[in-house]
């Protein structure tokens, strides 16, 4: 794990140059862009974000981390308009989910625990171009990864408070997700999720409310530790309503 | 009116700005569907690894759920993109074999071995092993070797069958269905005809086998309720859709519990 994280920092990337649009609808004007390290990423703006989805990037990379799911690298850029950038690290050789691939994934314990993420964040946003199916070198199985947090309702601290035992809706998770075959990796992030101090989540929240300058970080935690301690029973209900969904 | 085709690019690396044409969707006046037009060129001879292959294996199956001209299929994900909309000569009566013929294919025609994955019986296999079942799947069925008793007249016309497990009384044949090119009917047709000979032979003798049609994830839902139900009429079958959890596991219990039913049991020992 990168050290920097082990303090529950998020990265930050000081020169940036935008190579082109990234050609996927409904992406927030992301961009590629390399920074002077050479690393590569998809680069979103916050003001084509807006703060709250923002703060919902933030959040979820850093429990997302916390908890095992498999998410690409992060950072934060400020740019020289005063502007701040979501970066995420660019993956290559990728296609979005396709139940097709549902046999060749390498990490389906991954793919679990993206779902164990979205439930604790309430994210209803998991829909096949939100899961990244990243090519090995045999060019036969194939990595997930979970990108686009976005769209988490935990970044909304007005509409959050008594949310506690609430569940994103199903209806736009990716088709085809084999419950069965991914629900261990789920229950193990759960169990990950509720063993987590409160004091690391409060830091977690608090840290990513001063990057987006969200001056409610106290409510924030208190939902989100909340939610966290009940991980495992959220999780139980959650998978169930996925198995409908997918039926 | 006339035919019209968009040239789907592969995108290697997005920072690099190269594109490599890899198909094209193809529309026809007065057809409702979208043409797919292939690479005929070995994909090795394009881009370099293992990896990039596989890439544009999946975007190229990913082209057959094409609605229009619009926009690819999602499921392409970000390393594909649409070239510009242009018109194919009004004479030309195979558009997407034009495309083939004149657009993509820059190089001699080679024969590109498909890969595994893509592979209807690789696939299912693929399926057997990630639910921990494959040591109990055998492969090619064939029923000269397997019923030597029964008259050759009866098994010579019957072909081999994918996969198969055995068990103490009876036995499992099955046919896996793909949903990730454009042969989906002619493999329907032939698994129909294949099982439907089965089925007449299974009427006349004193065997007990079970005729399993599964169908591997993939595709859309559409498609999938089509193929299910052109097997509906089949005698002695069934269907499995493996998208199903619940079809999938008991499949999975059903080969289980079959083959190991099928296993001499060991002697005792003091």
């Amino acid at each position: 794990m990168d050290s920097a994280l082990l303090f529950g920092e998020v990265p930050t990337v000081v020169e940036l140059e935008d190579v082109g649009g990234v050609p996927v609808r409904h992406t927030n004007n992301a961009v590629y862009s390399i920074d002077e390290r050479g690393r590569k990423w998809v680069r979103k703006r916050e003001t084509d974000m807006g703060s709250e989805e923002f703060l919902g990037e933030l959040l979820g990379w850093l429990l997302g981390n916390a908890i095992g799911a498999p998410l690409p690298g992060g950072a934060i850029h400020l740019g020289p308009d005063g502007v701040y950038s979501w970066l995420s690290e660019s993956i290559n050789g990728v296609v979005h989910w396709d139940p097709s691939l549902a046999n060749s994934i390498l990490n389906p314990e991954g793919l679990g625990a993206l779902l164990a993420l979205d439930a604790i964040i309430l994210n209803p946003d998991r829909h096949a171009g939100n899961i990244l199916l990243q090519f090995q070198a045999d060019g036969d199985s194939c990595k997930v990864w979970g990108i686009d947090q976005g769209m988490a309702h935990i970044a909304y601290p007005n509409e959050i408070t008594g949310s506690e035992d609430e569940l994103p809706h199903c209806r736009n998770v990716a088709r085809g997700i084999p419950i069965d075959l991914v629900s261990e990796g789920t229950v193990a992030a759960a169990t990950r999720a509720a063993q987590l101090e409160p004091s690391r989540i409060r830091g977690m929240v608090h840290l990513a409310c001063v990057w987006a300058r969200e001056p409610k970080a106290d409510v924030i935690a208190q939902v989100l530790i909340s939610r966290c301690a009940q991980a495992e029973t959220l999780l139980r209900v959650y998978l169930e309503q996925l198995r409908q969904s997918q039926r | 009116m006339n035919s019209t085709y968009r040239v789907v690019h592969f995108i290697p690396d997005p920072f690099s700005g190269a594109r490599v044409p890899v198909g094209a969707l193809v529309k026809s006046p007065g057809s409702t569907g979208i043409g797919v037009a292939k690479l005929r060129v070995a994909l090795g001879k394009l881009v370099g690894s293992a990896r990039e292959i596989a890439v544009i294996d999946q975007v190229v199956s990913s082209l057959f759920a094409a609605q229009d001209l619009s926009a690819l299929p999602a499921s392409t994900g970000p390393q594909a993109v649409l070239g510009p909309l242009l018109s194919i000569p009004k004479s030309v009566h195979d558009p997407v074999r034009w495309v083939e013929d004149f657009i993509l294919t820059r190089q001699e025609p080679v024969a590109r071995k498909r890969n595994e994955r893509l592979n209807r019986q690789g696939a299912g296999l693929r399926f057997f092993s990630t639910y921990g079942v494959r040591k109990h799947v055998k492969e090619k069925f064939a029923p000269k070797d397997f019923w030597p008793r029964i008259p050759a007249a009866l098994t010579q016309n019957l072909q081999p069958v994918s996969h198969w497990t055995e068990g103490a009384n009876e036995i499992l044949l099955m046919e896996p269905i793909v949903f990730a090119d454009r042969g989906l009917e002619r493999v329907q047709r032939e698994v129909f005809a294949r099982f439907s000979a089965y089925s007449q032979i299974l009427s006349q003798v004193d065997l007990k086998a079970t005729l399993l049609v599964y169908l591997v994830q993939g595709g859309d839902a559409s498609q999938r309720r089509d193929v299910i139900s052109g097997f509906r009429s089949l005698d002695r079958a069934a269907t499995i859709d493996l998208e199903v959890e619940s079809e999938r596991q008991a499949f999975i219990e059903k080969v289980r519990t079959t083959s190991i039913a099928g296993q001499p049991t060991l002697p005792q020992s003091n």
